[in-house]
């Protein structure tokens, strides 16, 4: 049987390049660091209640310590993209990008923390342009079944989850490379989405257990347009679940005069929150948003000013949410909720530990136990 | 039963499972305990034993600095709402494949709980033949559901010839139950061996060196619990005390005993038939005279040149026919410008034989020249030469002092290796030579005070017992010895030891390069090692092993008066 490589070049008739194979992930590390389409806001109101200035959580949160921590479900997605190979289409040579692709989620029981949902695929992007016959999303939609199926058939190496197609545009400074990396995290995101879908489903993710999502909750729109109903059922499903991001550009957040936060934010003190602000965009998968900032750690115990703290976002779901925000209690008791997950730290295991939550942490850990190895996976192909 | 997965094996680039060892993960809270035999699947279908060695407990925290951020900084107070995640892993060292393949076990087998037939397996105890019982087992204690009791049998081959002999016992006074553990092995070695079908036949004599230790092993002990009960019947031992005992005692003047003995445990003896008052003869006993200098250096052999005078009877000791008149002797060459004083040996040696010699003989009433067979009164020596299989001979030595326990040792070691080498055999009938027991085990407590590291290397005993110990597999002598500390026994005699028995010891006992061989986490273990449990050591077990062993059937009489 073939390998991945000589399968490819046959089903499309185009000889490919053999080339360097490599993990791009260590090389688009800076790139990605903070959440990709973080987006300029804070000067709307998104609580309840209007608070001029931070607020302490801390008895808030001392009053939950006792009960049942509402946070019982953590999900991580996580992605490694790797180059392949290179393949020329007419007088432009286009990378072939490998990703492995794993969502997980664990639960929380009696303060063990265990694995509950696993979704891990391997993940090829290819230009669109392979399709010699182009045409719409549908065309290349059936043309990725075709391939796929063909791939699988002629060589048993690697089985293929899905194959996604990268646009052959680029722009301003843009690279294919970029692109088709850009693709697998659209892969990722889609998955996040449906693994929360599947845990309402499931009855796992309920009032009674809350999920927090590893990184920000602004996803970009569903490509399908059609599909409103499935966008509607997919806001529903965030109900109960809170994006928490370690990291965030501070000067993205601006006050009502535009001048920036990152001042307000920088001096929270120990167990202080911002106000929640509302935050709006068509671009986006969800249309509104409150978040805020929390301080779990002194801020002499960072690296620097923002170590320590973590961006809070949460979707607004209901009409009078989007109208008028969330329920400063609400912002309250979630912002208490993840205070008093503050503890264990991994230090030492992550740089970011000041920012980390522990069981999201295990999750992210847990997801990429699945990576097979660099070299054994590049192999592959 | 289906074996209990209790984890997987982890073969790590710092710590790759190799053909010794291996590590597996488990569970935080999976009980298991060092000596547990653990079963890998293993390739072609075969099955790998390991014996657990170290368990570590780890969590995801790098560092104590982790821990005490984890806790707010040093809040006292923190109950964190996830617990760090932390399991154990584990060291096992293999002891056995099925199918004698020995490449390492894989990452992500499966390793489970055995069940009986693999303990066996896994330790070499389904192999054992000739088996005498050495202990029981308890695997597994405390996992609900698969603890496994099962008796150890050793090969009596190993312990008591031909293929190996000699037991040594070690640990420290009182919570390492020595004697006990030493009756325990003998009084089941007599019920294998007085068994019509065996062929072998074995003698036993017992020193007594401690109280009345083992002055009443022929009366039955206080009622045993149900477990020691359940014990000797898995064990198929009998609920009987020691048969066929004789008891020595040091003659002690006027017809009495030198002994702690029970004026009423004595009489019901002598009722019996069953004990005897041993004395020494000049005229037959004076070639042990050597014995008495086993603690005295003699570099020159200055000492051992005047003992060659008196038993080659050189001119005055040719008429001397009692130790007192040996003493006149040796007071004569001791005297200065004594006519017959010999001119190799200077006077100055005689005089210090004398308050060596002197000091004993005059003042032990056993070194008495008429022996009165009417008053049951026997030279040791005699005895011993008339000991017949299945026989227990106890030579109580307890109330006299170092020197004279070493003497009547050595006495006893000489009489014994002379009956085993047929220097007696002339005197005998063909049918009392035909009973010479096949093997004849000594046991002697405190071997400490006779093969010590540190013994003079002219010491008699000394000789004696590395003579024993290095021919008495062939010549059907066996050593059962204790001491406290193994360590500063004579490598000689420990080395040729086949079996070994560690009872609780010290922490510094266990730094000796003795026990350099012996796991660190065993090593802890032998310095907690609770009354009554012993970790054993045989060249037919895979590995060494750690079993307890019931109360002994026999009266321990430990009372102060």
């Amino acid at each position: 049987m073939d390998r991945v490589t000589q399968a490819l070049a046959k089903i499309t008739g185009r000889p490919c390049f053999e080339t360097y194979r490599r993990c791009l992930d260590k090389e688009r590390l800076s790139s990605l660091e903070y959440d990709y389409c973080d987006q300029e806001f804070m000067a709307q109101q998104g609580e309840t209640i209007r608070y001029d200035g931070t607020r302490d959580i801390s008895s808030i949160a001392a009053d939950w310590a006792g009960h049942e921590p509402a946070f019982k479900l953590f999900l991580d997605g996580s992605r490694r993209t790797y180059k392949i190979v290179d393949m020329p289409i007419g007088s432009q040579v286009f990378p072939i990008v490998a990703g492995q692709v794993g969502v997980g989620v664990c639960k929380r029981d009696s303060r063990y923390v265990t694995p509950c949902e696993l979704m891990f695929d391997i993940v090829l992007a290819v230009p669109d342009k392979i399709n010699p016959d182009g045409g719409g999303s549908r065309q290349n939609t059936a043309y990725c079944a075709d391939l796929l199926e063909k791939l699988n058939r002629a060589q048993s190496r690697v089985q293929i989850n899905d194959i996604v197609f990268y646009s052959s545009q680029l722009k301003d400074r843009e690279n294919f490379e970029d692109k088709a990396v850009s693709r697998i995290q659209d892969y990722m995101i889609a998955h996040e989405k449906g693994m929360v879908d599947r845990l309402v489903q499931k009855r796992i993710l309920t009032d009674r257990s809350w999920l927090i999502k590893d990184g920000s909750l602004e996803y970009s729109k569903v490509s399908d347009k059609d599909d409103k109903f499935a966008f509607n059922r997919i806001r529903n499903n965030f109900r109960r679940v809170v994006g928490v991001s370690k990291s965030f550009n501070p000067e993205l957040a601006k006050l009502k005069n535009n001048k920036s936060a990152a001042g307000l934010i920088a001096r929270l003190q120990e167990y202080e929150r911002t106000p929640a602000a509302m935050y709006k965009s068509d671009r986006l998968g969800f249309t509104a948003f409150a978040v805020w900032y929390l301080r779990l750690r002194k801020p002499r115990y960072g690296r620097g000013p923002f170590d320590g703290i973590v961006k809070v976002e949460k979707v607004l779901v209901t009409d009078p949410e989007k109208e008028f925000g969330l329920e400063s209690s609400e912002v309250d008791n979630i912002s208490a909720w993840l205070l008093n997950e503050r503890n264990p730290v991994c230090y030492g295991k992550d740089s970011r530990w000041a920012n980390h939550l522990y069981p999201v942490y295990l999750t992210e850990a847990y997801v990429k136990s699945k990576y097979r190895g660099e070299q054994h996976f590049v192999n592959l192909f | 039963m289906a074996s209990k997965v209790i984890g997987k094996v982890a073969a790590l680039e710092n710590n790759p499972s190799t053909i010794d060892h291996f590590y597996f993960w488990t569970d935080k809270n999976t009980l298991l305990n060092p000596f547990d035999v653990v079963v890998v699947e293993h390739v072609k279908g075969s099955k790998t034993y390991g014996v657990v060695e170290e368990i570590s407990h780890i969590t995801d925290s790098e560092s104590f600095l982790g821990e005490y951020f984890s806790n707010d900084f040093g809040s006292l107070d923190v109950m964190p709402n996830t617990e760090r995640v932390g399991m154990n892993f584990v060291l096992a060292r293999v002891v056995k494949n099925t199918q004698n393949i020995y490449i390492p076990v894989q990452n992500g087998q499966r390793v489970s709980l055995g069940a009986r037939e693999d303990i066996e397996q896994a330790l070499g105890l389904d192999e054992v033949k000739n088996k005498t019982v050495c202990g029981y087992l308890q695997m597994y204690e405390g996992v609900d559901g698969a603890e496994v009791d099962l008796p150890v049998y050793v090969n009596s081959d190993f312990l008591i010839g031909p293929e190996g002999a000699h037991l040594n016992i070690s640990g420290i006074s009182g919570l390492a139950t020595k004697t006990s553990y030493a009756m325990f092995l003998l009084n089941a070695l007599q019920q294998k061996y007085m068994m019509a079908k065996e062929k072998k036949s074995v003698a036993y004599i017992f020193l007594n060196v401690k109280g009345r230790d083992l002055l009443t092993i022929d009366q039955p002990g206080l009622a045993l619990s149900d477990f020691d009960r359940a014990m000797y019947k898995d064990m198929g031992l009998e609920l009987k005390p020691f048969q066929n005992v004789r008891y020595f005692y040091p003659y002690g003047g006027r017809d009495t005993i030198k002994s702690y003995v029970r004026p009423e445990v004595y009489e019901a003896q002598c009722k019996a038939k069953r004990a005897k008052k041993f004395k020494f003869s000049f005229m037959e006993d004076k070639e042990n005279l050597d014995l008495l200098f086993s603690n005295v250096d003699d570099p020159t052999q200055t000492m051992e040149s005047i003992i060659n005078f008196i038993v080659s009877e050189q001119k005055p000791f040719n008429s001397v026919d009692s130790w007192d008149s040996m003493l006149d002797a040796v007071q004569e060459m001791g005297e200065k410008g004594g006519s017959s004083a010999s001119k190799e040996i200077s006077v100055m040696s005689w005089r210090k034989f004398k308050r060596i010699v002197k000091k004993s003989i005059s003042t032990d009433r056993m070194f008495t020249d008429e022996v009165r067979p009417e008053k049951d009164e026997v030279r040791l020596e005699s005895a011993i030469r008339g000991i017949k299989p299945n026989e227990v001979f106890v030579v109580d030595v307890a109330k006299q002092d170092e020197n004279m326990q070493a003497f009547v040792f050595g006495a006893v070691m000489q009489a014994v290796t002379r009956l085993k080498l047929g220097d007696f055999d002339e005197d005998m009938s063909p049918e009392d030579r035909k009973q010479i027991p096949d093997r004849i085990v000594l046991f002697v407590d405190e071997l400490n005070k006779y093969a010590s590291s540190d013994a003079p290397k002219s010491s008699p005993i000394l000789r004696l017992l590395l003579d024993i110990a290095e021919r008495g597999r062939s010549l059907g002598i066996v050593l059962f010895s204790a001491e406290q500390f193994k360590s500063s026994i004579h490598k000689r005699v420990s080395g040729n030891c086949s079996t070994h028995a560690y009872g609780r010891t010290n922490s510094v006992e266990v730094s000796d390069k003795t026990y350099s061989f012996v796991p660190n986490t065993f090593k802890n273990m032998m310095t907690r090692l609770k009354q009554g449990h012993y970790i054993i050591q045989n060249p037919v077990f895979n590995s060494l092993l750690k079993v307890r062993f019931p109360m002994p059937l026999y009266k321990q009489d430990k009372g102060d008066n």
